[in-house]
């Protein structure tokens, strides 16, 4: 599959820093949650608690999830998910093989349906203590892990 | 009956892009039928292969979780709003390990993450450190004076796996320090008493009993299991074996000794040193007095236990400078803490240049001291064994 080719974001850095602020907060656990756009920019950041409690998964609370969704249903296209964001505790900024199959539906069929096309996944990476890093990837459809990732140039603006 | 479905937005290619749909039934599945019959396709999303709702599905009836009542047999009612969403979900681990292949390497519990979050807050352990101390193994040699505090603190710390070498029936005069043991355990098997307590502590760690003397024939066999292994035996003959077999085997020694206020600690790693560097030679026979002999106070056990399990916790992080290369002296008399230079002998007849243990050897003979024979056996388990 042929990726959309503008891989390239602005996020204003306010909402960089609460993504980071949140993993740090979060910490030993993973933290989980979504930005949100109106017509198309980034304006909000939103928590999600992570079900998971986990240092090593997440699942975003259920009925967060419900809510931010009917919260966009209502919006009538004007409020949009812009990116799904979560931290790893100690790897890498970079979607790990489990983030590339859970962003499938049914999950791990990644020739098959995304959940979110639209939606840039941005992890936050607390592996060196003291630097966070913050990455952002398109989910694309392929047939490896390698080939279902396509890096989005993040610009904190 | 009118339910209305609400169709989360990764779905509603199906549903040509409606959020709600209006169907007519009486209970969940009916509700999912309905909807799968007017867009077919539908049950594929909701179904696993083996016609289960899988746990990354959540449906909701109105406000409520349908877990917490009757699955998809629950009841729906005129009016009532029922809500599909599929979780958003991820994390670090590797997809092998989410079917608990690895057990090793398997995400903790939230149980797991409460019960240790005093540890994995600490930027030295961490989720990784934690996970490491999951993945370790370690022998105990001795359920006695030392090896309870060792056992019990490593179990505390989550150490996956725990194996502890003992032989000896719980006696009444261990209770005065083996915290291991309580008094309904007097006559009970050391290791049984063990067990127990160490699973009653923790139950997530696995605890595994060799409940026979070390010797020549075993020990190698034995150690090879583990990563590390902690000596809190109880005689010379023990602790020469257990030295030259560690060292044949590449494993961190972390060893420790009590008699009356003293004691004493000290890691030997393969190529820094081993006990016999320290004490080429056992002391002749009756010269020093065991604990049994001579007495021990209780609480020194505790102080160098505890400093073994650390040693222990360490060794499996890689944190810290290791007790290495020095030896530990405590007088709690005086309460005084020195620590000697220790160095590697280059005539160690283990670990020198010119090494000539080079297999394991009668340690009863090197030490001058009985062999543990059924009769011996019988009378130290009738009689106040100690450590």
């Amino acid at each position: 599959m042929v990726g959309r080719g503008v891989a390239m974001a602005v996020i204003p850095r306010p909402l960089v820093d609460e993504m980071v602020a949140h993993s740090l907060e979060d910490l030993p656990n993973e933290a989980c949650g979504v930005i949100l756009a109106v017509d198309g920019v980034a304006t909000a950041v939103h928590r999600v608690p992570n079900a998971a409690a986990s240092p090593y998964r997440y699942v975003m609370d259920d009925e967060e999830q419900l809510k931010l969704q009917q919260r966009l249903d209502e919006s009538k296209g004007e409020e949009t998910l812009f990116a799904i964001y979560h931290s790893h505790v100690a790897s890498e900024a970079r979607p790990s093989q489990t983030d590339v199959n859970m962003a499938f539906w049914p999950p791990g069929d990644i020739s098959g349906a995304l959940m979110y096309p639209d939606a840039i996944y941005i992890v936050v990476s607390l592996a060196e203590e003291g630097a966070p890093v913050v990455q952002g990837f398109h989910i694309i459809a392929g047939d490896s892990y390698e080939a279902c990732l396509e890096p989005v140039e993040l610009h904190f603006e | 009956m009118s339910v209305n479905v609400y169709v989360p937005s990764p779905w509603r290619h199906l549903t040509a892009n409606r959020e709600y749909v209006d169907v007519e039934a009486s209970d969940v599945a009916g509700v999912l039928n309905a909807v799968n019959e007017r867009y077919p396709g539908f049950d594929n999303l909701v179904y696993n292969g083996e016609g289960d709702v899988p746990r990354h599905i959540n449906i909701y009836v109105n406000d409520r979780e349908i877990h917490d009542l009757s699955g998809i047999a629950t009841l729906v009612e005129d009016g009532d709003r029922v809500a599909v969403i599929p979780a958003l979900a991820g994390g670090a681990e590797m997809a092998e390990n989410m079917n608990g292949a690895d057990a090793g390497s398997a995400a903790m519990t939230p149980d797991e993450v409460m019960r240790y979050s005093r540890h994995i807050i600490m930027g030295q352990v961490g989720p990784v450190g934690q996970r490491k101390l999951r993945n370790a193994k370690v022998l105990i040699v001795g359920a006695g004076g030392l090896g309870s505090p060792v056992a019990i603190y490593l179990a505390l710390a989550g150490v996956g796996t725990i194996g502890i070498v003992d032989f000896d029936i719980v006696d009444l005069s261990n209770l005065q320090r083996q915290l291991l043991h309580q008094t309904p355990d007097v006559g009970k098997s050391k290791l049984d008493s063990a067990k127990e307590s160490l699973q009653a502590y923790n139950p997530h760690v696995e605890v595994r009993t060799h409940g026979m003397p070390l010797t020549s024939d075993n020990a190698m066999e034995v150690i090879a299991d583990y990563d590390i292994v902690v000596n809190g035996a109880d005689n010379f003959a023990t602790r020469y074996l257990v030295n030259d077999a560690s060292y044949f085997l590449g494993k961190t020694l972390v060893d420790g000794s009590i008699l009356l206020f003293d004691g004493q600690a000290t890691v030997y790693k393969p190529g820094s040193g081993c006990y016999r560097c320290l004490y080429p030679a056992p002391p002749p026979p009756g010269l020093v007095p065991s604990c049994a002999e001579a007495g021990v106070l209780g609480a020194i056990t505790g102080i160098v236990g505890a400093i073994q399990s650390t040693e222990v916790f360490k060794e499996i992080l890689g944190i810290g400078d290791p007790l290495v290369g020095r030896l530990l002296l405590i007088d709690a008399l005086t309460m005084e803490f020195r620590t000697m230079k220790l160095r590697q002998d280059p005539s160690c007849p283990l670990c020198g240049e010119n090494p000539t243990v080079t297999e394991l050897i009668d340690y009863d003979q090197f030490c001058g001291t009985p062999p543990i024979t059924e009769e011996l056996e019988a009378l130290m388990a009738a009689s106040a064994g100690d450590d």
